[in-house]
């Protein structure tokens, strides 16, 4: 560069002087013109001197110009001394450089072509411009074949490598490095090889272009690294890798087949693989080397082997040949995967799958699954096959080809419907006509259709599950038509009748209820008809239902309703419970009656009982009392036939009175008005005072006592004695050809129990029950007795207002035992 | 001084034959058969015992046995209320009565009666 500044420096200052010269050439010209006019000069004197003034001061001004610009050349000759001591000295400096360049040139040859990586140089046409004996030798190409060839059809095009093309074009386009690209292409001569390139674009002197591609081959590195991947990769591996020469010897063990085996290392290499084989496998091991030795891998088999414990493995097992670098078989690698748990896995499957199929085939419903769209079946179970009626071989079929009769029912809408949104359909007592045998059958299903899923959760089938319910839904639809009919026959009726929930809340009511109060269901439902009691039956109603609702025994009770008048009616209501097998209650159902007009009538006729009893009475004690006068006065005299009269008379009189007295209790016990006057009484002065009043009526019996209750007793004392009299009485009167009978009381188990025993003519064992009958009487023998026979009918009532028992034990012609027990 | 017994029945026979007896057995017996003023009759025949039938024409036995228990003056006098009805039982103890006689009753069932009764309030 200093040598360009000193060749234009000297140009710069030779325009400087003439520049300066300008003044000196307009004198030249003045000079001429003042020749011309000397003849006039004696005018213009004063003009010259001024003129010659002016020019000698330009003069002078030109010699001072004339002296710098002398100045100015002894510069530049200065100038140009120095710059052309400064170009022997470049001059110099470039030898120097080219000497060294020189120098370096050979250097650097010397380096490349000693280099142990091949190098080449490449033009823009990718032809090679150089390379170092590196390239030559490991690529086994010569300088000739190289040389000023293209790179990619070196060795008869088989450099031609798309991706080593793409990459240096790359490199060219972008004129950037590329380092440590790898590339493992099949060289000629040299085979697969991993070369590892670099490249760096560069320009020399005259511009062009060159590429610098150095290559490493690396595929020794790269091996060794892979086999120490490959040997970590079995280091790490959760599967037993060993290998093993072939006559069974093992070489190497990982470390899985130390977890899964239980040997070290240590204690099996150089072992016989035998040692891992259960002895009666030990014929596995002649097969594996024979394919071994013909260079056939055994691809993976399930078999068992021997851990060092003793315990057995299920292995998977996969055994290759091992080759030497010849390709000489010289051992096996085994590689076996502990599959215990995958097999107890696939057992417990195998049993869930088998248990799953046990259940769907010994399932009493009918199951069945429906692949994919199409429906195909894929499982039936035998209920579903005896349901659709097809035959047994409708696995792989379309349902709905297999049972178009379904489609037509409308069942396919419903099971798209059910594939498409995945929401199940249950179906209860559904009608469904089936083909069965050419003809179509009607039967009743509960049926649920639900959708299968994949383990991705898409619906992929559907399941059915049915039974046939045909029976249940017949019994309900006939349920149904009798609870009508019962609804329809309840509406006809005049009573009031209703059905309540085990709790007592009415959730029917017929129509009468409507009809009697005036209100609507709605307002009579649950507890609403309880609006309509009379106030004063309120707390007796409540009590009642309250006492049925706990203890579920019939119900039966008066009470009155308020019409829709808002007069009160006398109602009889009775319910009962419609109870379960077990016991439990399922439903009351009830009726209640209008008994105003019967309760009027039965007020009327209790009036007239009881103005009737006092009107038969009213005589009848003024008779009693006259007659009793009679006998006063006849036993004072000695007609003893008029006395004998009086007497008869008495009796009569008594018999009339006894019966008056039972017609009164009758009607008493028929409207449940026999009421009892509990007092504490003395039991056994009872009994005697009843066997003492029938020894007088009977003077010629003997009544035999046995047995004595001591104790206070509560009960009606006069009712009781009542029944021990009739029950002498009974034994009196039909103990025709007797005189003798027996009273026992005893006291067991909290009870008082008495016995009359006699001796006459028994019962027909037929009448035994009947005997405590109203108005029965032992019919074939009894004519000469007389009585209405309703004593025992009312004795058996006194004993249960009692909460007693009443019975009678008896042998016709031998005599009857009539007993009694009363709780104490 | 005989007893005087006053004998309330509308029937005349039990009235005839009762007046028998308890003659006979030395009482002095007044008999109605109908109850118009029951203090009035009381008063007037200063009866020392009354029967009465619980069915007694005009009055009624029971409110006639009522006027006599809340009067002063006949307070003390006993009353005996007969019958043929079961119910005389419970309006005996109803009303306070002094006894009741069932009918039909016999002669000693009477004169049992009558001579516990005055002899208690004697």
């Amino acid at each position: 560069m200093p040598s360009a500044s000193n060749k234009s420096q000297p140009k710069k200052k030779a325009k400087i002087p003439s520049k300066n010269l300008s003044p000196l050439v307009g004198i030249g010209i003045d000079r001429v013109a003042g020749k011309e006019k000397t003849q006039q000069a004696n005018k213009i004197n004063d003009t010259k001197d001024a003129r010659i003034k002016q020019l000698e001061k330009d003069l002078l001004s030109a010699r001072e110009d004339m002296r710098s610009i002398t100045e100015n050349q002894e510069a530049a000759n200065e100038e140009l001394r120095s710059a052309n001591e400064e170009l022997v000295t470049v001059n110099q400096e470039l030898q120097d450089s080219n000497e060294l360049y020189n120098r370096g040139r050979l250097y650097a040859e010397a380096i490349v072509a000693t280099i142990h990586e091949p190098l080449l140089v490449l033009n823009k046409d990718f032809r090679i411009k150089s390379a170092n004996p590196a390239f030559y030798k490991t690529f086994q190409i010569t300088e000739d074949e190289t040389l000023g060839k293209v790179l990619f059809e070196l060795q008869n095009n088989e450099w031609e490598i798309p991706a080593l093309r793409g990459q240096l074009l790359k490199i060219q386009s972008k004129k950037e490095k590329t380092l440590e690209w790898e590339l493992s292409h099949s060289f000629p001569g040299i085979g697969i090889r991993i070369i590892c390139f670099d490249a760096r674009p560069f320009e020399i002197e005259n511009g062009e272009d060159r590429i610098l591609l150095a290559m490493e081959d690396i595929t020794e590195r790269k091996l060794l690294e892979n086999r120490n991947l490959l040997s970590n990769i079995v280091d790490n591996s959760d599967d037993a890798i060993m290998s093993k020469t072939l006559d069974g010897t093992i070489m190497s063990w990982n470390k899985s087949a130390e977890k899964i085996f239980g040997y070290t290392k240590e204690e099996i290499v150089g072992k016989n693989i035998l040692l891992l084989i259960p002895p009666e496998l030990h014929y596995e091991e002649g097969m594996i080397i024979g394919n071994i030795k013909k260079g056939v891998a055994v691809p993976h088999f399930n078999t068992e082997r021997l851990a060092k414990s003793g315990k057995r493995v299920n292995v998977s097992v996969t055994i290759s040949p091992l080759k030497d670098e010849e390709g000489k078989i010289i051992g096996a690698s085994k590689i076996s995967r502990d599959i215990t748990e995958q097999i107890i896995a696939r057992k417990k499957i195998e049993e869930s799958e088998l248990r799953l199929i046990n259940l769907i085939q010994s399932s009493p419903f009918a199951i069945g699954l429906l692949q994919g769209k199409e429906l195909i079946i894929s499982a039936a179970n035998e209920a579903i096959i005896n349901i659709l009626g097809k035959g047994p071989d409708i696995i792989g079929k379309s349902y709905f080809e297999l049972m178009p009769e379904l489609a037509d029912q409308g069942y396919k809408e419903v099971f798209n419907e059910v594939y498409n949104t995945g929401k199940p359909f249950n179906a209860v007592e559904t009608p469904v006509n089936i083909l069965r045998n050419g003809k179509m059958d009607t039967q009743y299903y509960n049926f649920l259709l639900f959708a299968q899923r994949s383990i991705n959760d898409e619906i992929n089938g559907l399941g059915i599950i049915a039974s046939e319910v045909t029976e249940t839904a017949v019994y309900h639809q006939r349920l149904k038509e009798s609870e009508e009919q019962f609804r329809q026959t309840a509406d006809l009726l005049p009573d009031k009748v209703f059905k309540a929930d085990p709790k007592g809340n009415f959730f029917y009511l017929n129509k009468a209820w409507q009809k009697t109060t005036g209100l609507p269901q709605d307002e009579l439902k649950d507890a609403g008809w309880l609006q309509t009691v009379h106030p004063e039956d309120m707390e007796k109603v409540k009590k009642h239902l309250s006492h049925t609702l706990e203890t579920g025994h019939d119900c039966e009770m008066q009470f009155r309703i308020a019409d829709k008048t808002g007069k009160y009616r006398w109602h009889l209501c009775r319910a009962m419970a419609l109870k379960e097998d077990n016991g439990k209650i399922k439903m009351w159902i009830g009726a209640t009656t209008d008994i105003q007009e019967q309760k009027r009538k039965e007020e009327e006729k209790s009036e007239f009982i009881s103005i009737a009893s006092h009107e038969l009475k009213t005589p009848l004690t003024a008779s009693k009392l006259y007659i009793n006068l009679l006998e006063e006065g006849l036993s004072q005299e000695e007609n003893s036939n008029h006395l004998l009269f009086a007497q008869k008379a008495g009796k009569s009189i008594e018999r009339l009175e006894l019966l008056i007295k039972e017609l009164l209790d009758v009607q008493k016990i028929q409207h449940g008005k026999l009421e009892l006057n509990i007092t504490t009484f003395d039991f056994n002065e009872m009994l005697d005072g009843a066997i003492e009043e029938v020894r007088l009526s009977a003077p010629n019996f003997s009544i035999m006592k046995t047995g004595h209750i001591s104790l206070s007793f509560k009960g009606d004392r006069e009712r009781l004695q009542q029944v021990v009299i009739n029950l002498l009485t009974n034994a009196v009167k039909y103990s025709p050809a007797s005189d003798k009978v027996f009273v026992t009381a005893t006291e067991e188990q909290g009870m008082v129990k008495v016995a009359v025993k006699d001796q006459g003519i028994g019962i027909q064992k037929e009448n035994l029950k009947k005997i405590f009958d109203l108005y029965y009487r032992e019919a074939e023998r009894s004519n000469p007795f007389q009585g209405f026979g309703i004593g025992l009918s009312i004795s058996s009532e006194i004993v249960k207002r009692h909460n007693g028992e009443i019975w009678v034990e008896s042998e016709p012609g031998k005599g009857s035992t009539f007993y009694f027990t009363i709780p104490i | 001084m005989e007893k005087c017994i006053l004998i309330y029945d509308d029937d005349v026979e039990i009235l005839t034959v009762t007046k028998i007896i308890l003659e006979k057995h030395h009482y002095h017996v007044e008999t109605r058969t109908r109850c118009d003023d029951i203090l009035k009759e009381v008063g007037e025949i200063k009866a020392d015992l009354v029967f009465m039938d619980l069915w007694i024409p005009r009055m009624g036995g029971e409110s006639a046995l009522k006027l006599m228990k809340e009067n002063e003056p006949t307070r003390h006098i006993p009353v005996i209320l007969f019958s043929a009805n079961d119910l005389i039982e419970e309006v005996c103890k109803r009303s306070h009565a002094d006894g009741y006689l069932k009918k039909p009753f016999s002669i000693n069932n009477l004169l049992q009666l009558v001579e516990n009764t005055i002899s208690e309030k004697h």
